[in-house]
């Protein structure tokens, strides 16, 4: 890709895109105007660009186009959500907020009661399930053998170990109180677990970083090489 | 006097004619109003035993002592000296008697030398001598054992102990009241009882005596400009201990004192002692009210008073006389100190409730409580008005308290306020280091790209990507996928490579996508990822006819839902506002598990999580494939791994794709970036050894030098 190649549009895009870049990179030097130029503005496009789609794509379709050309069931259908919407607004100000509760109320019951129903039912059972699978000898057998039961044996002990290194219990004694001695060493193990996983999301977060600036390098690249070394 | 019995209608003895009846008028025993005087009156117990021992001195004096002894003769005078010294009784009086150690009257106190047992006694209040205890017998026992004739009572009345034989009114009424304030039993008002009238014969000796006696408290000033007497020195060292001035008075009470014939007296006081008869009872004294004050007491001169008794009442004086307004108005409002403002007790504020006069209540007059005034309200509480309950508004808080208050509000207010920009780049060693890396990654990273290498080997395909690749091999044409793009701008680097291939294969096999987002950035990326991999890969997938985008599902986990369960109820309307459900490939379909799988391209572990939670259990059969970072692997890995399976295959991060990409028989993106992904990633690897090592090799150098310096 090089600029001769792009329609107007997409060469001023390609530019200003390629101001920016360089603006985010300018951090290396430290904090600096620039760098936060580029930050407040990606920040405000994107909830400008956020706002935009939430009107036309939520917003008309979903309320103003079935509230104006809908049946009369369509319109009493939205008429609920339209109430609740505009209660809201009352949340603007502190005078009128509590007018903006009812909504606020929907709102967050409604996502919370979503969020645990689907941790229970997706996450919760699911997971205690397929870890208490790992030791069907027949399943393991058709699978893989010995090394689906390690593989069993190692998330049953990184399990345990983890919720015993969360355990903060102790015992008396004469001295004070103190940690019960077998809970030490298998709490050793599983912070042995929470490191090992905290580096792999560490190496994923890396591995992530790294990726974006590579694709940055290629499109600064694409821009400037061509313009070195191909005037 | 004689002993002999008498008609009860006689006052005088038929046969001696002594006075048979005593001229002081008949008093209530003290026995009686004994404990309440002695809870109204301060004297203390010590004081107490020590007068009744005084008084029982008076009384046995001349039985317990022979005749010409010193003793006896000063026990009989105690009463007078120890009265109006009463240093028990008030401290303030106690305060004078510095004052009283210097003058001529102390020099001429300190010039006579006075008995042993009254200094002893003076120096020591209230430590009462053996002697003197063994004296201290009741004033019953004193009766029971002692009965004088009445010629012996009338004699022994005849000697003004106290001095106060010729007394005028008023110095009589205040030698009664000095009298009533020591008086706590019966015991200590006996004395009184045997003070004759002024106005009876008193002897010449006395009379002398007496005649002195009233000036004593009465003129002060005169005594101290008078020469000293020749007062005993018992009397002076008494004098000390009680803190009474010595006026000149005083001075002439002493030397009269000194004519005294104290044999003479003595002998009377035996002669009292001798006759053994019951003296008259008490019945027949008049009562002496205690502190009571009538109008020839309130006809007392305060002129007379002590001068610094007069300056405290002429200042007492001045101050009522200045107006009340004035004083208002003099006074400046007090403006309390925060601090001392919010001590204030909230009682302090509030508003006293006003006063009820005792008249107006209610006095019941029936049940238990019958007699009593006041006792229950008369109307009740509700009905009275109040103010309501000033509270103090500022809080009571410790120093401690409102510190950890400032510094939480410190941390809020941060919050909206972005720190200052460090002005200039100083060169330090961590800004050089970050230049360093930013170099070399950038060397690493652009190398590649300016060669246009593509060396290093792609990795093989995983099981999770082998999956994935198989179930998209599996679809037909126009056969709907949903495809959600739930990742940000910010991502859009590694996740356009890594869903790419994806894109690119599902093309190939010429699926219909119907494109959705739970962000509202998610269509404008999906609409650029499509548009990259028909650039990439040379497709030209169309809107609508090939592919549709559903656009935002706002309402995050509940609007995922809501998606999964009623998807034609959520969405109507595509990103350009046309009939998405009316395109021919998505017709037949009315639940998600109608599409063929769902793919799931995001970078946040949180978002595939609600994915898998919300819209998996409503697929059924339909299978589901993770396109994520790779910094969500380790949270979505689980849900591939379990058994039986929530996510049927993965592409995970670059590495995902190029495996991916592997098994595709053309490379896009991912093998674009290869190179550089796999240079700067062992550089980076390369960073973190160097730094570890560098880590613990300062470590190790620190604790030597440590040792060393231990040792040294």
């Amino acid at each position: 890709m090089s600029l001769a190649d792009l329609s107007l549009v997409d060469m001023i895009g390609a530019l200003v895109s390629f101001g920016l870049t360089l603006m985010v990179f300018s951090y290396v030097f430290g904090d600096n105007v620039l760098f936060r130029i580029a930050i407040h503005l990606f920040i405000g496009v994107s909830a400008g660009y956020a706002a935009i789609v939430t009107v036309y794509n939520v917003i008309w379709p979903q309320l103003l186009i079935p509230l104006v050309f809908g049946s009369q069931s369509e319109r009493l259908y939205v008429l609920i959500p339209l109430v609740l919407a505009g209660l809201l607004f009352f949340k603007v100000t502190p005078r009128f907020s509590a007018l903006g509760n009812p909504s606020a109320a929907y709102l967050v019951g409604a996502g919370m009661a979503a969020a645990v129903g689907g941790a229970v039912i997706g996450t919760i059972f699911p997971q205690v399930a397929a870890s208490a699978n790992l030791f069907d000898f027949q399943a393991a057998q058709q699978a893989g053998g010995l090394g689906f039961f390690v593989k069993g044996v190692a998330i049953l002990l990184g399990t345990l170990t983890t919720l015993i290194y969360f355990h903060y219990g102790v015992q008396p004694s004469p001295g004070g109180a103190v940690a019960k001695g077998w809970l030490g060493p298998l709490s050793w193990i599983g912070q042995m677990f929470i490191a090992i996983t905290l580096g792999a999301v560490f190496a994923g977060v890396y591995s992530a970083a790294l990726m974006a600036f590579i694709e940055r390098v290629y499109f600064v690249g694409d821009i400037l090489l061509p313009l070195l070394f191909n005037p | 006097m004689c002993g002999k019995p008498n008609p009860d209608d006689l006052d005088v003895c038929q046969y001696c004619e002594a006075r048979l009846k005593p001229l002081i008028g008949p008093f209530e025993p003290a026995d009686t109003h004994e404990p309440e005087e002695r809870e109204r009156s301060s004297v203390t117990d010590w004081l107490d035993s020590l007068r009744e021992q005084e008084q029982g001195e008076l009384f046995d004096a001349e039985a317990e002592f022979p005749e010409g002894d010193e003793s006896a003769e000063d026990v009989s005078l105690q009463p007078e000296e120890s009265y109006p010294g009463e240093p028990a009784e008030g401290d303030w009086l106690s305060k004078l008697l510095p004052e009283r150690g210097s003058g001529e009257e102390a020099e001429a106190s300190s010039a006579s030398e006075s008995p042993e047992w009254s200094a002893e006694e003076a120096s020591q209040e209230t430590s009462v001598p053996d002697w003197l205890s063994d004296l201290g017998k009741s004033i019953q026992e004193q009766e029971e054992e002692e009965t004088f004739s009445e010629a012996e009572i009338e004699a022994f009345q005849d000697v003004d102990l106290w001095g106060m034989g010729e007394l005028g009114e008023e110095e009589e009424l205040g030698a009664e009241q000095d009298l009533e304030i020591g008086i706590t039993s019966q015991e200590e008002i006996e004395p009184a009882e045997q003070l004759p009238k002024s106005g009876e014969e008193i002897p010449d000796w006395l009379q002398s005596f007496v005649e002195s006696e009233p000036t004593t408290s009465a003129e002060p000033e005169e005594a101290a400009e008078s020469e000293p007497g020749v007062a005993p020195d018992w009397l002076v060292e008494l004098e000390e201990t009680a803190g009474i001035e010595t006026s000149s008075d005083d001075l002439e009470v002493e030397s009269e004192l000194e004519k005294i014939d104290w044999e003479a007296l003595q002998t009377d006081q035996i002669d009292l002692k001798a006759g053994q008869e019951t003296p008259t009872t008490l019945e027949d004294v008049p009562a002496v009210a205690p502190f009571a004050l009538d109008e020839e007491e309130a006809s007392l001169d305060i002129g007379e008073m002590p001068e610094w008794l007069a300056e405290a009442d002429a200042d007492d004086s001045e101050e009522q006389e200045t107006p009340l307004e004035e004083i208002d108005a003099s006074l400046t409002p007090g403006e309390l100190p925060g601090w001392l403002e919010a001590m204030r007790p909230v009682e302090a504020a509030a508003p006293t409730a006003p006063f009820t006069e005792e008249s107006d209540q209610e006095v019941e007059s029936r049940g238990p409580l019958a007699g009593l005034r006041g006792v229950l309200p008369i109307e009740p509480e509700i009905t009275q008005i109040k103010k309501p309950a000033a509270y103090a508004m500022k809080l009571q808080i410790s120093d401690s308290e409102r510190k950890h208050a400032s510094l939480f509000e410190e941390l809020i207010s941060n919050e909206g306020v972005s720190a200052p920009i460090e002005k200039g780049f100083g060169i330090s060693s961590q800004n050089v280091l970050r230049v360093v890396i930013f170099l070399l990654l950038l060397f690493a990273v652009g190398w590649p790209i300016y060669t246009g290498s593509q060396s290093v080997d792609l990795p093989l395909p995983s099981r999770e990507t082998n999956q994935a690749s198989r179930m998209i091999d599996n679809v037909m044409v126009s056969e709907p996928v949903l495809l959600a793009v739930d990742y940000e701008p910010g991502f859009s680097g590694e996740m356009d490579a890594a869903s790419a291939s994806i894109v690119d294969h599902l093309m190939i096999r010429g699926a219909y996508l119907a494109v959705v987002s739970s962000t509202p950035t998610g269509p404008a990326q999906a609409e650029r990822l499509i548009k990259i991999v028909n650039n990439t890969a040379g497709h030209a997938y169309q809107y609508a006819s090939q592919y549709s985008n559903f656009g935002y599902v706002p309402g995050g986990p509940a609007g995922l839902l809501s998606f999964a369960q009623a998807p034609r109820r959520v969405i109507r309307y595509g990103l350009d506002g046309e009939q998405v459900w009316e395109a021919a490939p998505l017709a037949d379909v009315q639940t998600l598990a109608d599409f063929a799988f769902v793919i799931v391209i995001t970078d946040r572990p949180e978002t595939a999580r609600v994915w898998i939670e919300q819209v998996q259990p409503t697929l059924g059969d339909t299978n589901m494939i993770l396109v994520v970072s790779a910094q969500a692997e380790p949270l979505v890995r689980p849900y591939y791994e379990g058994v039986p399976q929530q996510v049927n295959g993965m592409v995970i991060g670059l590495a995902g794709a190029a495996a991916y990409e592997n098994g595709m028989p053309r490379t896009l993106l991912a093998r674009k970036y290869w190179d550089a992904y796999s240079y700067g990633l062992t550089l980076a690897a390369l960073f973190i050894l160097a730094g570890s090592t560098f880590n613990s090799l300062s470590r190790v150098f620190a604790k030597r030098k440590n040792t060393f310096k231990d040792q040294k």
